[in-house]
């Protein structure tokens, strides 16, 4: 027993190990942060001589890190709020009511799910930015982001809504609860794991979205977090310091919400794999 | 009004508030846009130019006989097959790590994870310090000839560069999809082997490798269609240089569409990506099929 247990230490040290190297670019990123660009250019793999925070006031002014972090949040959470409606009250009409249409509609809807996002990117700019002249709205940016999510969230809603029993709705039918009733008062409470699952997967897919908005967000007042970053490490390509704080800056949002609940976002972010 | 047509009436209605918004945004955001895109091949359309006119085929006559996108065509496939396999590997091999019964799994998991929820134009922009500066910096320092100049410069290692950190970022997905298959393997079978004296890599070869034969298949099938359409990292990274040589296919569309302003073109080779990304989808549904029928 014994032997399996140093057995069992050596793993855990050789994992540590391998963990901390695969977190090295984190390392390098944290603590040239602090440096001067000259400091960060000579010494990138020291610790820094200082702690010195003006590398990130260069960047939240440059970046327009706050606009840019509610723009973000806005379109974000504008998304997954109507994604969440609308697909999962479609994949609970799907799930109970076999007709032919929904049926068909559901075929379109996983067959759809194969395009890879560069089919669509050029007519929805020409269509939507183009002949429309929504450029620079980030209603048309949540609008497509939702449209892009449907097909995969009402294959999920329509799955777990396909694992409640439907004697519960008939029990809510001799109730004198009608569909629409039944669905809000008695399965959307039911819903609530997979909303969470469907709702990272979502929200993580938006929020780091680059290639989709920046076809519409080009105004400096308009853009998000991702397309923030780009410009700025475009425009000042010789501050490389307060550069590694801007990048710094844009992530830690998302990795406040990912130590608050990594159980649920892994799960979320993985869920993309059962698709097909 | 008869009872019938009362019913019908309510199915319509239920039809038109339950499915009629979602499938309204879909066919405004895909289907109208899919079919307009199929649309666009057929014509010159610049983007500036107010008459459109007919081309007929030639605009895949034109992708076909780019050179430069059969170039990207084949960067592509070599970035994939690598990326691939080396993300696989490493992914199964973390995920055997945290299965093990060490101590603090959960935390080995939540830090391997950690590189899928950044979005992959932060992490491009991150390595890409790391490849042109610090690792220059060491390499100078250290004497290392190798290392002091920028791999981001070189053709072939700008190429091996973006492998690297592609197979960085999804090896840690991968083996979150690899540990649901892992622990579905039945303890008793593991167990009964190590009785019977077999060592750590047959459990390994003959028992864990067969049992999740299907998450080998997702695994594998999703990673080849992720790098097929790997965007982000390929921009923030290397921009597709040096001197274009690593224009991956989804970031050759990019330019041919919004900087050369060559729509009809940039969408028949859209609609090549497609047709590539599509089999494969394909092609996963069939054999995962397959493996659960087995």
């Amino acid at each position: 027993m014994n032997k399996m247990k140093a057995k069992k230490s050596l793993m855990f040290f050789v994992t540590l190990l391998v963990l901390i190297l695969f977190m090295v670019p984190f390392f390098i990123l944290v603590i040239n942060t602090f440096k001067t660009t000259q400091e960060f250019i000579q010494t990138p793999f020291a610790l820094p001589k200082s702690l010195n925070f003006e590398n990130f006031f260069v960047a939240v002014r440059r970046m327009n890190f706050w606009t840019a972090l509610k723009n973000t949040a806005v379109v974000t959470v504008a998304a997954v709020l109507v994604n969440t409606l609308v697909s999962a009250m479609t994949g609970y009409l799907f799930a109970r009511k076999r007709w032919k249409i929904n049926k068909f509609i559901f075929m379109a809807f996983l067959a759809s799910m194969v395009a890879p996002f560069q089919v669509y990117m050029i007519p929805q700019v020409k269509i939507y930015a183009g002949q429309m002249g929504f450029s620079n709205s980030l209603a048309v940016v949540a609008y497509i982001a939702i449209g892009l999510n449907i097909p995969f969230a009402v294959f999920l809603y329509n799955g777990f809504v396909e694992g409640i029993p439907e004697e519960l709705d008939e029990a809510a039918r001799i109730d004198g609860c009608s569909f629409t009733r039944t669905f809000f008062l008695i399965i959307l409470p039911l819903l609530k794991p997979i909303i969470i699952t469907v709702t990272v997967f979502v929200a993580m897919g938006v929020w780091n979205d680059y290639l989709m908005s920046s076809l519409f967000l080009t105004k400096q007042e308009t853009k998000t977090l991702a397309i923030a970053i780009k410009t700025f490490l475009t425009n000042h390509s010789a501050e490389y310091a307060p550069m590694m704080a801007g990048l710094l800056l844009s992530i830690v949002p998302v990795l406040i919400f990912y130590l608050a609940g990594q159980k649920y976002i892994i799960e979320g972010v993985v869920a993309g794999s059962v698709k097909g | 009004m008869s009872k019938q047509a009362a019913r019908k009436l309510r199915s319509v209605m239920q039809f038109a508030g339950f499915g009629l918004p979602a499938v309204f945004i879909w066919v405004t955001v895909i289907i109208i846009p899919f079919i307009y895109g199929i649309w666009i091949t057929f014509t010159d359309w610049n983007g500036l130019a107010l008459d459109i006119n007919y081309v007929g085929l030639d605009n895949y006559v034109a992708v076909f006989s780019d050179a430069t996108f059969i170039t990207s065509f084949l960067k592509t496939v070599i970035y994939a097959v690598f990326t691939v396999i080396a993300s696989n590997v490493a992914g199964f091999l973390l995920a055997l790590a945290v299965t093990n019964g060490i101590k603090a799994q959960g935390l080995f998991r939540a830090g391997f994870f950690t590189p899928n929820i950044i979005g992959g134009i932060i992490l491009g922009y991150i390595w890409n310090f790391i490849f042109s500066y610090a690792l220059t910096g060491f390499g100078k320092a250290a004497g290392i000839e190798w290392m002091s100049t920028s791999w981001l410069t070189h053709p072939a290692r700008a190429l091996i560069a973006l492998i690297i950190v592609s197979s960085w970022q999804m090896s840690g997905y991968l083996m979150v999809i690899y540990i649901a298959g892992l622990t579905n393997v039945p303890g008793e079978l593991t167990e009964a082997a190590k009785v019977d004296g077999a060592t750590g890599w047959q459990v390994i070869r003959k028992i864990k490798i067969p049992c999740i034969r299907n998450t080998i298949a997702i695994c594998v099938f999703l990673s080849i269609a992720r790098t097929f359409m790997s965007f982000d990292m390929n921009l923030s990274l290397t921009a597709g240089g040096p001197y274009k040589s690593t224009e991956l296919i989804a970031y050759k569309i990019y330019q041919t569409a919004f900087t050369s302003m060559e729509f009809g073109k940039g969408q028949a080779q859209a609609m090549v990506l497609f047709v590539i990304v599509a089999v494969i989808s394909l092609l996963q549904v069939y054999f995962t099929r397959k493996g659960a029928e087995n």
